[in-house]
């Protein structure tokens, strides 16, 4: 049983503020809510942001909830809205700082790709520095961060839910982008995009080979899927963060033709 | 969060004496929810120090008529487990991004009538640059990050307020 915490208009749609709900996975839990307090839940359950024991967690990410987890469902919150009549300049709230990216900020999601992370015998330093270069050089919001096993279905399912949210231009992965046999990150990318963008893969490569013949070996793939890019790069810190250098220059005016498509 | 002194916040209300530490050293951060009235006065005290030139306070009032609408009071809810652990990173985050001396955040939870203030931010710093852009960050991040909901109870009944409304 997972101990199911209710907030705001969550709360009140659900008349309680706690609930004893059964269910491994996140879906699962709100799937228990959506049955017990109805569509009109479920529907704002979709809005909102979802805590695991402390951790903001994806929908779709499967960890969850082993016996006596705590969820918490998190209506989004007042903030910034304060006066859209006078229309100050109030929207975007980015903990970074300018960094010259466009007017308005290209909202990043992260997500790492690693058996071994996912399953926490080791800590996630690559998402971390991905993110740094996002906010620093893209002048990006990170609006989300995922982590996962290299599992193509769990890839693919994760890239579908942050692309088709409509609030994410950009996702970037990391890991699995190697010749192991689970290395398949790209092709769980390539799965869901309506078109690839192989200058973008290329452009890692050519910029890699500068550091090191293996770069050679890299194989990220890129691309758009309705009105976000996804960038594959590999697992490596270094390899991450320099792929993601190449691109600084690029990334930008891929975001502004994707929300136009 | 490592220069802080857990002893300030503990999601303490602030009129409690938190024990502050006003020394030459870490900077300062207090950070909380709190159903009574806030006192400007007190929270400054609490965070003004011999080494700083500049302290910038920001109080958020409750607002009527909001969006065309006539307002009676509002309504904040917290995570009151978690919001003030959340509010103290942010205060933490944004002293040691613009170099603060003190920071503090707080917040009230429940009912607050038209006209009160619902939330005060302090940035506290040597010279007026850092303690303006501090206190802009501060309330901005708050606003737009911290565990915090509000309902409008109007005339003709109550509202809850989205970022997105």
């Amino acid at each position: 049983m997972t101990q199911v915490l209710l907030f705001a208009r969550a709360r009140e749609l659900a008349g309680t503020r706690r609930v004893e709900l059964s269910g491994v996975t996140v879906e699962e839990v709100l799937g228990a809510a959506e049955a017990r307090f109805g569509a009109g839940f479920g529907e704002l359950c979709r809005t909102c942001t979802i805590v695991v024991d402390g951790e903001t967690v994806l929908r779709s990410e499967f960890p969850t909830a082993s016996a006596g987890s705590e969820l918490a469902v998190l209506p989004p919150v007042s903030g910034g809205a304060d006066d859209p009549a006078s229309g100050s300049g109030d929207q975007h709230h980015s903990t970074a700082h300018d960094a010259g990216g466009p007017d308005d900020g290209i909202r990043v999601v992260v997500i790492t790709v690693s058996d071994r992370a996912a399953a926490q015998q080791y800590e996630d330093l690559t998402g971390p520095a991905v993110e740094a270069v996002a906010e620093h050089r893209l002048g990006a919001t990170v609006i989300g961060r995922g982590l996962v096993a290299d599992v193509p279905a769990r890839i693919s399912e994760l890239l579908i839910s942050w692309c088709d949210s409509g609030k994410c231009d950009l996702v970037l992965t990391n890991g699995g982008t190697g010749l192991a046999p689970r290395d398949l990150t790209p092709e769980a990318t390539r799965a869901v995009l309506d078109v690839e963008a192989p200058g973008l893969g290329e452009l890692m490569r050519h910029a890699g080979l500068a550091h090191t013949p293996l770069a050679a070996l890299s194989r990220q793939a890129a691309g758009r899927r309705g009105r976000s890019i996804v960038v594959n790069l590999p697992g490596s810190v270094k390899g991450a963060t320099e792929s993601l250098e190449a691109l600084v220059e690029v990334l930008p005016h891929a975001v502004m033709m994707a929300r136009t498509s | 969060m490592g220069d802080t002194d857990p002893a300030v916040f503990e999601g303490a209300p602030v009129t409690s004496d938190g024990g502050s530490v006003m020394g030459a050293g870490a900077p300062v951060v207090v950070a909380g929810l709190q159903r009574s009235t806030i006192s400007v006065a007190d929270l400054v005290d609490r965070v003004r120090r011999d080494d700083c030139g500049a302290v910038v306070v920001f109080e958020g009032t409750t607002r009527s008529p909001n969006q065309g609408h006539d307002v009676i009071a509002l309504d904040y809810e917290a995570w009151e487990d978690r919001t003030p652990a959340q509010l103290e990173r942010i205060v933490a985050e944004v002293v040691t991004a613009h170099g603060l001396r003190a920071g503090a955040v707080v917040h009230r939870v429940g009912v607050v009538p038209v006209g009160a203030t619902a939330v005060v931010v302090v940035a506290v710093a040597p010279h007026r640059d850092a303690a303006f852009a501090g206190a802009r960050e501060l309330i901005d991040r708050i606003k737009a990050e911290a565990w915090i909901w509000k309902k409008e109870l109007r005339p003709d009944g109550e509202i809850w307020v989205d970022g997105c409304a």
